[in-house]
């Protein structure tokens, strides 16, 4: 039996004179999405259809989601700017991390693999140094570090000849 | 069944530019068409881009709440997205229309001549199976076809055919009149 203006009328007639349904949970988006491909479970399609029945603007977007599904066209460049504005560029890090302790500074940039050389390089450096600080005490070849008299004076100064260091 | 990889969600969910951008770049053309096409059907096409941008604000707005309501496991990201795009689109065409009813929206007893207090037949809840009234809540208050009617429903036409029939017979003996 196809549609027909009388049928329009009866069902009409039946719509107005139905008891208005109570205003029910809104239909929900994922609910729609499931009832279109057709993975809602048999035992709640029919509560759902009963809901899609009282909700107008549910059932508005049912049909026309179903007309344009599967369909997608190029988005023009200035509307795919406007989208990507609404997320934030992450901040460059300032701040806090400019005014970490060297102890931080330290774990940080000599962590993982590093960290095994950290001794053998700071054990080196403290050689060099103090290799170099001897180098620096010797006078011997530098004339310009001579002194010009005696070290000690020739009264006695402050040390007799038989004193010395404990 | 288009899936959207769970650690692309998570990075999505997280406010990661990049992956929004990602996220754009996959799934804004099937937003764009819904968008169009319905804005189109209701001569309004030139806002098709400010409606764009309005489900992208839905979409990101409120930490996401809508990006974390889909469920993979209930229906396809790109089903989700059409829903929502074509949500929008029918608030948006709401909005903009002046506050008016459609003459099929007013009963026939207001629009008589001679109004008469229609008999008080009360119909029954269980007269007709959910299906069956929304068969014709496609049929006749949306005009859709069968066919049209079917595809809505994930059904066959035969199917909308013959539910169409057993709901005309059932409320014709209801108000007890002749058939055809």
């Amino acid at each position: 039996m196809e549609k027909n203006d009388k049928a329009a009328r009866l069902w009409r007639r039946a719509s107005e004179l139905k008891p208005d349904a109570a205003p029910g949970e809104p239909v929900d988006a994922m609910d729609l999405a499931a009832y279109l491909d057709g993975t809602m479970e048999a035992s709640a399609r029919q509560a759902f259809e009963q809901r899609l029945i009282a909700d107008d603007t549910a059932l508005d977007t049912l049909i026309a989601s179903r007309a344009t599904l599967g369909h997608s066209e190029a988005v023009p460049a200035q509307v795919t700017a406007r989208a990507q504005a609404l997320v934030a560029a992450p901040e460059p890090a300032v701040g806090p991390r400019a005014s970490r302790s060297l102890a931080a500074w330290f774990a940080d940039t000599f962590t993982g693999p590093w960290r095994p050389a950290v001794g053998v390089v700071a054990f080196g450096l403290y050689a060099l140094l103090c290799l170099t600080s001897f180098e620096l005490g010797r006078t011997d070849g530098l004339p310009g570090l001579a002194p010009e008299g005696p070290l000690v004076a020739q009264d006695g100064g402050l040390f007799e000849d038989d004193e010395g260091f404990l | 069944m288009s899936k959207i990889a769970p650690e692309e969600l998570e990075r999505l969910l997280s406010g990661q530019r990049e992956a929004w951008n990602d996220f754009l770049r996959r799934h804004s053309p099937v937003i764009y068409a819904a968008v169009r096409r319905r804005l189109t059907l209701a001569g309004r096409a030139d806002d098709c881009d400010d409606v764009v941008q309005e489900v992208f604000v839905r979409l990101c707005g409120r930490d996401f709440t809508l990006l974390r309501r889909f469920d993979p496991e209930k229906a396809r990201l790109s089903t989700y997205l059409t829903v929502i795009a074509n949500s929008t689109a029918i608030d948006h065409l709401r909005r903009a229309r002046p506050a008016s009813r459609s003459l099929d929206d007013v009963p026939e007893a207001v629009l008589a001549v001679d109004p008469k207090e229609p008999v008080r037949i009360v119909i029954p809840d269980d007269l007709l199976s959910p299906r069956q009234a929304l068969v014709m809540e496609l049929l006749y208050r949306k005009d859709l076809d069968p066919a049209e009617a079917a595809q809505v429903m994930g059904v066959d036409a035969q199917t909308v055919r013959s539910m169409h029939h057993k709901a005309l017979t059932k409320l014709r003996a209801h108000f007890a009149e002749e058939p055809d």
